[in-house]
C-alpha cells in the first residue's frame, strides 16, 4: 500500500509531473494497467510511461472518441486502461464515455489534464469551465479533483487500489502549489478539511485552493474566522462533511475554477438543499478564458486571486451575518 | 442463393471462391434462418416500434457465425474467446433470435421485447450471451479494437477473434473511421469487421442521405484487407469468415444484403418496421 510522499515524487512542483509519476508506479506494480493517450503523450507526461512500458502504451492519434471506446474494450477484456487527453477534449467524447464506459460500469480511469484555465497560453478552446458538470451527471462515473502534486500521486494510486469503476481525474498543467500535508493518507470520498473556522465555510479544489488559503488571511485580519474544506472528491460527495460545515458556520462559499452552473458549487448546493440548507454562494469563472501568458492574469481576469476571493467573501458575510 | 457468385477479392488472389460447404451444414443453416426470421417478424409484430428490416438484413450474417462458424466462447479469460460485437444494435432482434435458437434466451421471453421487465430494445451486457451493450452508432468498432489489443497483450490474438458488425449506415460516424485507422495501424488482425451493406439508413436509401464512397477503396485505403460477399450466402460468407482468419491484417467483409429479406414487401419498400396488418402476410 502506497501512502505517504514516494521520493521519487520529490522536487515535483507540476501537477502533471506527478501524475505522470503515479502510471509509472502503476505499470511497475500492476501488469493490467495499459495507458493510453490522444496524440498528447508528451503534455500529459504518458510518454514516461511509454518509454517504461512500451507494449502497454498506446497512442490512439488525435481521436479521442476512438481512445474512449478502446479503453472500454480494454476494460471489458479485463485490463485496467488509463486514457489520457487534455480535459477539453476528453469532453468531445462524453456521449462515448457515457454510453460505451459509464452505461456498463467499466473499470476505465481518465486523466483529464490541462483542466480550467490552467493551459493558459492556448486560451478559450483549450480551457475546460463545464467538465466537472459534464462527467459528475454520469451515474457510475466518480470525480477526483486533486489538489496538489502530492495528493495527485496518491489520489491516482490508492483509487487504482480501491476503485473498480470508471474515473475521471481533473488535473491541471503546472500552477499547482502544495496545500495538502504531503505525509497525509488519501481519502477517497472524504472532504479535507484544511482549516478550520466558524463564520463561513469556504469549498474548493484543485489548484484554486492555495488562492483560498491566502485569502483566509486577509480575513481573518477582518476578524473572520473561516474553514476551508478541499473537495477533492466531487463524487461520490461527502455530503456529511458538507452538513456538517453548513452546520458548524451556517454559511458556504465554493470557488472553482468552473463555470458556476454544475460543477462544485452544483455539487454543494445539491446535497445542503436536501440536508441542511444554508446560503451556499459561487465564486467562479465569469466567461469563457483566452490566452494569456500566466494562469494568475486569468485568476485576477475573473476574480480568483486571494484578495478578491477574500473581497467578495467579506461582501456576502455582510449581507448575511452582519 | 444466387448459384456461381465468387468471393470478389480486389486484393488479387487472396480470396478463393467458397468451397462447398456442403448440402447438410447448407440445409441446417437454412432451417436455422427460416425459425429465426419468423421469431424476429413476430417480434416485429408484438411491438412495432422494432427495426425488423436491419434485423432480417443481418441475420444471416449472425446465423453464419454462430452455427456455421462456430463462436469460441468456452475460455476463463475474457481474452480467451471469440467475442461478438452488433455495432448496429437497433438489429438486436436478430441476435435475439440466434441466441433463442442457441436456448440462451427461452423462447417466451422474446414476446417481451422492448417490455418494462423484458428484452432491451438494443444490446445490453447483462442479457445472457450479448458481450458489449450498444445502441449509440459508431462506437462498437473502437471497442473491438480494445478488446483486440487486450488479446495481443495476453498473447491470444492468433486464436481468437472478435467480430463487430456495422451498418452501412452507420459509417456515416466519424468514428468508424477513427477507429478503423487504429485497428489498421495496429494491425490488430483479430478484429473482423462486418458490414451490414443493406443500402438503407433511417431517413431513407444511403446515398440520399450521405455518400458512403467507393466502400473498398475506403477500407483498403486505410490498411484493411477487404472482402465482398452476397450477405445472405453462407458458403460465401464461411469463405470470407476464413479468409479473415488467414490474413495478417485485419479484415472487413461487406456484405451485401437486402433490407427486410425474406418479407416481400418490406423488402422492396426499404421499410423497417412492420404491424400486426402484415401478419397474414408470412404466418401461412
Amino acid at each position: 500500500m502506497q501512502t505517504g510522499l514516494p521520493s521519487e515524487l520529490k522536487g515535483v512542483t507540476r501537477i502533471r509531473d506527478a501524475v505522470g509519476k503515479a502510471l509509472l508506479f502503476l505499470g511497475d506494480t500492476d501488469p493490467d494497467v495499459v495507458v493510453l493517450t490522444a496524440d498528447v503523450a508528451r503534455s500529459t507526461r504518458t510518454s514516461w510511461f511509454a518509454d517504461r512500458f512500451p507494449e502497454r502504451f498506446v497512442n490512439i492519434g488525435i481521436s479521442e472518441q476512438d481512445m474512449v471506446g478502446f479503453a472500454a474494450g480494454l476494460a471489458l477484456a479485463g485490463k485496467k486502461p488509463y486514457a489520457a487527453a487534455f480535459a477539453m477534449f476528453l469532453m468531445r467524447a462524453w456521449e462515448q464515455i457515457r454510453n460505451s464506459i459509464d452505461r456498463m460500469n467499466l473499470d476505465v480511469k481518465l486523466i483529464a489534464t490541462h483542466s480550467g484555465f490552467s493551459d493558459h497560453g492556448d486560451g478559450a478552446s483549450h480551457q475546460s469551465l463545464e467538465d466537472i458538470a459534464l462527467m459528475r451527471v454520469l451515474h457510475n462515473m466518480a470525480v477526483v479533483v486533486p489538489a496538489d502534486p502530492p495528493q495527485a500521486y496518491k489520489a491516482v494510486v490508492r483509487i487504482h487500489e480501491e476503485v473498480r469503476g470508471p474515473v475521471y481525474f481533473r488535473i491541471g498543467r503546472d500552477y499547482s502549489p502544495t496545500v495538502t500535508d504531503p505525509a497525509s493518507d488519501y481519502k477517497f470520498g472524504e472532504l479535507e478539511i484544511l482549516r478550520d473556522g466558524s463564520d463561513i465555510a469556504i469549498v474548493s479544489a484543485g489548484p484554486l485552493l492555495a488562492q483560498v488559503l491566502e485569502a483566509t488571511e486577509a480575513l481573518q485580519r477582518e476578524g473572520v474566522d473561516a474553514a476551508v474544506a478541499n473537495l477533492h472528491t466531487v463524487k461520490p460527495l461527502d455530503e456529511q462533511g458538507l452538513e456538517a460545515l453548513a452546520r458548524r458556520t451556517g454559511l458556504l462559499v465554493v470557488v472553482e475554477e468552473h463555470f458556476p452552473r454544475g460543477g462544485l458549487f452544483g455539487a454543494v448546493a445539491e446535497a445542503l438543499a436536501q440536508r441542511y440548507p444554508v446560503p451556499v454562494y459561487p465564486i467562479a469563472a465569469k466567461s469563457y478564458g483566452h490566452s494569456a501568458r500566466s494562469v494568475l492574469d486569468l485568476y485576477r481576469e475573473h476574480a480568483l486571486l486571494a484578495d478578491s476571493i477574500a473581497s467578495r467573501i467579506l461582501e456576502i458575510i455582510g449581507r448575511h451575518k452582519r | 442463393m444466387e448459384g456461381g457468385q465468387l468471393i470478389v477479392s480486389k486484393l488479387g488472389g487472396i480470396a478463393q471462391a467458397g468451397d462447398a460447404i456442403g448440402i447438410s451444414l447448407s440445409e441446417k443453416l437454412h432451417e436455422i434462418s427460416l425459425r429465426a426470421r419468423r421469431r424476429i417478424i413476430r417480434m416485429g409484430i408484438i411491438e412495432k416500434s422494432v427495426h425488423v428490416g436491419a434485423s432480417l438484413s443481418v441475420l444471416d450474417i449472425l446465423v453464419t457465425l454462430y452455427f456455421g462458424r462456430g463462436l469460441r466462447r468456452t475460455g476463463n479469460r475474457p481474452t480467451e474467446r471469440d467475442w461478438l460485437i452488433l455495432s448496429k444494435g437497433h438489429a438486436v432482434p436478430a441476435l435475439y433470435a440466434v441466441l433463442a435458437e442457441k436456448g440462451l434466451i427461452p423462447e417466451d421471453r422474446l414476446d417481451a421485447i422492448r417490455a418494462i421487465d423484458g428484452l432491451e430494445g438494443h444490446p445490453d451486457y447483462t442479457t445472457e450471451g450479448i458481450d458489449v451493450s450498444t445502441g449509440s452508432l459508431g462506437q462498437g468498432l473502437s471497442i473491438a479494437a480494445g478488446i483486440a489489443y487486450a488479446m495481443r497483450l495476453d498473447g491470444t490474438e492468433d486464436r481468437h477473434r472478435v467480430y463487430v458488425i456495422l451498418g452501412d449506415g452507420e459509417l456515416d460516424e466519424g468514428q468508424v473511421w477513427e477507429a478503423a485507422a487504429t485497428v489498421a495501424h495496429l494491425g490488430l488482425r483479430s478484429v473482423v469487421a462486418i458490414v451490414d451493406v443493406n443500402g438503407f439508413q433511417l431517413d431513407g436509401p444511403v446515398e440520399a442521405i450521405k455518400t458512403k464512397g467507393d466502400l473498398v477503396l475506403r477500407w483498403r485505403s486505410l490498411g484493411w484487407s477487404v472482402v465482398e460477399v452476397d450477405g445472405h450466402d453462407y458458403e460465401m460468407l464461411l469463405s470470407a469468415l476464413r479468409v479473415a482468419d488467414q490474413e495478417k491484417r485485419p479484415t472487413v467483409i461487406l456484405a451485401y444484403t437486402r433490407r427486410g429479406k425474406g418479407l416481400g414487401f418490406l423488402e422492396a419498400s426499404g421499410g423497417q418496421h412492420i404491424d400486426r396488418k402484415h401478419a397474414d402476410r408470412f404466418t401461412e
